[in-house]
């Protein structure tokens, strides 16, 4: 499956914040959602990308999608769940 | 009153230490793994006016002391905190007060309950005698807060992950949040390497399809470390025992320390004088 392929209802940027703010903006991002929905999140490596996947695990929902980029920043699919 | 008729060993186990200031005394509590509930802070607070000089002093190892306590009253102050169950700490040749994280109680990494845990060790062991000061620390997860490897006998929750291969979609993300390089996605495939495992289970906790299975939660064991002159880390020498096994490597542990120890050695010397091999001998049976 790829990004192309997959209907993005939403895209965030999220590199540049500190944690746990793109926790938070993808807690936020996802509230806005539908059950099935796809958000984009750009993140970057490390600490972001663990407390992200860790913490929309938690909440039910799915990560669908990883890419790394070449400038080591990530795209993730994520899944809106219940 | 003069030190001839003070018994100053006696208090110092009943946890009441000697100040700078002639007949003032500072007293140690029994706090365990940092944890102190609302009604004791109260009485705490009425105590350290009433007996002492109006502070409260948090030690290094989650402890509390109220300092200033005069020699007169040593007896008079136990009666006033024993109504909300604190009671008086320790110092000198004996199992410390216990120190632990809040773990999985609190901490969404924890692994274990290390609160639990220090319950337990300190109703078996506190101011237990030893050849010189025992301390015990317990941390949730291999993050370390509460640094067990500065501990004489320190413990650290962990889990083993298992891959499963059928369940993974290839997405990368465990390789991603691993800290230890301990798992390669390459080629359609996963490499987990087990001995730059660290167990903290970050893999496990990510996994958006669960690929990553805990097969063991278990208690790592890190002995003979210590700080003050002459600092060094505690060695790990087990990973993931579980609560049976600990209590059993801890009771033959304190008996290893009493038969072997020289006057004032701490167990971590000990050890380095014998060998970790003769100590793991004598308490991995």
């Amino acid at each position: 499956m790829s990004a192309s392929k997959l209907d993005i209802t939403k895209s965030i940027d999220t590199c540049g914040d500190v944690c746990p703010m793109n926790m938070v903006k993808t807690k936020f991002a996802l509230k806005d959602l539908s059950t099935g929905e796809v958000l984009q999140v750009m993140l970057c490596g490390g600490e972001p990308i663990r407390n992200v996947s860790r913490s929309v695990k938690d909440e039910g929902h799915r990560i669908v999608k990883l890419d790394k980029q070449d400038d080591d920043t990530f795209i993730m699919l994520i899944e809106k769940g219940e | 009153m003069t030190d001839k008729i003070i018994d100053y060993e006696k208090l110092k186990s009943g946890g009441f230490m000697r100040q700078l200031q002639q007949g003032q005394f500072a007293l140690r509590l029994r706090i365990v793994g940092g944890r102190v509930e609302a009604d004791q802070l109260r009485v705490l607070a009425d105590a350290a006016e009433k007996y002492g000089d109006g502070h409260i002093h948090i030690t290094s190892r989650q402890g509390v002391e109220i300092p200033f306590v005069n020699i007169d009253d040593v007896n008079n102050i136990g009666h006033d905190l024993v109504d909300v169950n604190l009671r008086r700490g320790t110092c000198g040749p004996r199992v410390r007060g216990v120190v632990a994280c809040q773990g999985n109680t609190v901490c969404p990494r924890g692994l274990v309950n290390p609160q639990d845990l220090a319950q337990k060790i300190d109703e078996k062991y506190f101011a237990a005698p030893a050849p010189h000061k025992f301390k015990i620390g317990i941390t949730g997860c291999p993050a370390s807060c509460l640094k067990p490897q500065e501990n004489d006998f320190g413990i650290m929750g962990g889990v083993e992950p298992k891959w499963i291969e059928d369940l993974c979609i290839i997405c990368g993300l465990c390789q991603e949040v691993c800290r230890m390089d301990a798992i390669k996605v390459e080629d359609g495939t996963v490499y987990f390497d087990r001995e730059k495992c660290d167990l903290c289970g970050d893999c496990i906790a990510s996994c958006p399809t669960d690929a990553w299975e805990n097969v063991k939660t278990g208690y790592t064991i890190f002995i003979g470390g210590k700080i003050g002159r002459k600092p060094k880390l505690g060695t790990k020498f087990v990973e993931l025992v579980d609560e049976d096994t600990l209590f059993d490597i801890l009771e033959r542990t304190l008996n290893f320390y009493r038969e072997n120890a020289k006057s004032g050695e701490r167990i971590g010397e000990t050890i380095d004088r014998l060998g970790i091999e003769i100590y793991k001998e004598a308490v991995l049976k």
